[in-house]
């Protein structure tokens, strides 16, 4: 097939073509928005609990196939590891996270000038979103939309998050995101809220 | 003239440049500290460095241009709940890509037996190299059929390698890391990786001989 005049091609140059294999522009974008997406979704986690850890399962399958299993079963039924689901009725770029709070309603706590107290939930006129806030962080100063969502039921609270919330300085890994939002519905100056624990 | 680059060339060439990738690890290790001390936003700086790189070295593992965002944005969300652990004892480029070496890794173990391949459009910039030229009248075949054509052979050459021969292939002659690089993200001995690229590229001659006679 080749003749004596042709320049050789190396097998070095044909691998090199692959760097050619590039996706386009708009590629990025999509990348971008679902990335941030899922590095929301891992801010809210916060942490791997140490129970779920691969190592943890992985010396107690060692030591006894019979309580790992047991184990096993006790953390499916216990565990509210579920937090983070996206909801098809919100707007594409947002994240629901949310599980159903147990009574009283509102495990959020509630700082006015430094003192604690707890938010009664309040009852819902409508379905939809009651209580919308506005977001700033101090670090840099953007606005974000918050909303607290409320179900049929007053006590199944969601939160939605668009992904800007992103700049909530929270310290990676730490277990819960600290997101101070102000809401004149609730008469409030601002709100902790604990995704994991009182989410 | 002469088509035929030697990699150990250009491995050579870039060792003369060896200051540039030491600053490049400075400017990454203050990012990275940032982002140990709770700046959120400083991540975003690595994720922009890093995407295309990280992207492509997973691309080239899987050839499926969608597992491969997918395990891309995996990978980095591994790098940003476990940047607290990391010490600095390599660089973060060589962490970055062993994470994302392991997780592609897993993710072609797993599923072995289901595979699907979608490769991206090779670019313009290609279609005018002097290989495509040179295949082009080598094999009288029309450029735009050619580099198909040869897409497809190259992609089935590489995944009749085994993932870890495969995987220092990509690091090697797609990415242009080093043989201690490469080792360092791989977990084994410069050796090893010698001998797997030795064997890999005997693999890759033989399905690729058309092409190189």
């Amino acid at each position: 097939m080749a003749n004596m005049s042709e320049p050789p091609v190396s097998l070095e140059d044909l691998l090199k073509l692959k760097r050619h294999e590039r996706p386009q522009g708009e590629f990025w974008d999509s990348f971008e928005r679902d990335f941030q997406r899922r590095r929301l979704r891992a801010l809210m986690e916060g942490g791997e609990p140490r129970l779920m850890s691969a190592g943890f399962w992985w010396r107690l399958v060692k030591w006894s196939p019979i309580t790992a299993g047991a184990v096993a079963v006790l953390a499916v039924f216990v565990s509210p590891i579920s937090l983070s689901v996206m909801d098809p009725d919100f707007e594409d770029n947002a994240l629901v996270a949310g599980m159903d709070v147990m009574p009283p309603v509102a495990a959020t706590a509630l700082s006015e000038g430094g003192a604690q107290r707890t938010v009664e939930a309040q009852p819902s006129p409508e379905r939809g979103t009651p209580y919308v806030a506005s977001l700033s962080t101090p670090l840099q100063s953007r606005f974000i939309r918050d909303e607290l969502a409320t179900q049929e039921e007053p006590r199944n609270f969601r939160r939605v998050l668009s992904s800007a919330s992103l700049s909530v300085p929270a310290a990676v890994g730490s277990r819960y995101v600290a997101d101070p939002l102000t809401t004149g519905r609730m008469e409030a100056t601002s709100v902790v809220m604990r995704p994991r624990s009182h989410f | 003239m002469m088509m035929a680059v030697s990699g150990s060339i250009e491995r050579d060439a870039s060792a003369e440049l060896a200051s540039e990738p030491i600053r490049e690890a400075d400017v990454d290790a203050v990012y990275v500290e940032r982002v140990q001390s709770g700046d959120v936003a400083a991540f975003d700086f690595l994720v922009s460095k890093y995407r295309e790189r990280l992207f492509s070295i997973v691309y080239n593992l899987t050839s499926n241009r969608e597992d491969a965002a997918d395990l891309t944005q995996e990978s980095f969300i591994k790098a940003f709940r476990s940047i607290k652990r990391f010490q600095g004892k390599s660089s973060f480029f060589t962490w970055l890509y062993r994470i994302a070496v392991n997780t592609s890794l897993s993710h072609l173990k797993r599923n072995r037996y289901r595979r699907f391949f979608s490769l991206e459009n090779i670019n313009d910039e290609a279609s005018s190299s002097e290989i495509v030229e040179a295949l082009s009248v080598k094999t009288r075949t029309e450029k735009g059929a050619m580099i198909s054509e040869l897409q497809e052979r190259l992609n089935d050459a590489l995944q009749k390698l085994s993932p870890k021969h495969r995987t220092v292939v990509v690091l090697f002659e797609i990415e242009g890391l080093s043989h201690q690089e490469i080792s360092e993200i791989m977990g084994c001995s410069v050796g090893t990786v010698r001998s797997r690229l030795h064997y890999a590229k005997q693999q890759l001659q033989a399905y690729l001989q058309d092409y190189l006679k």
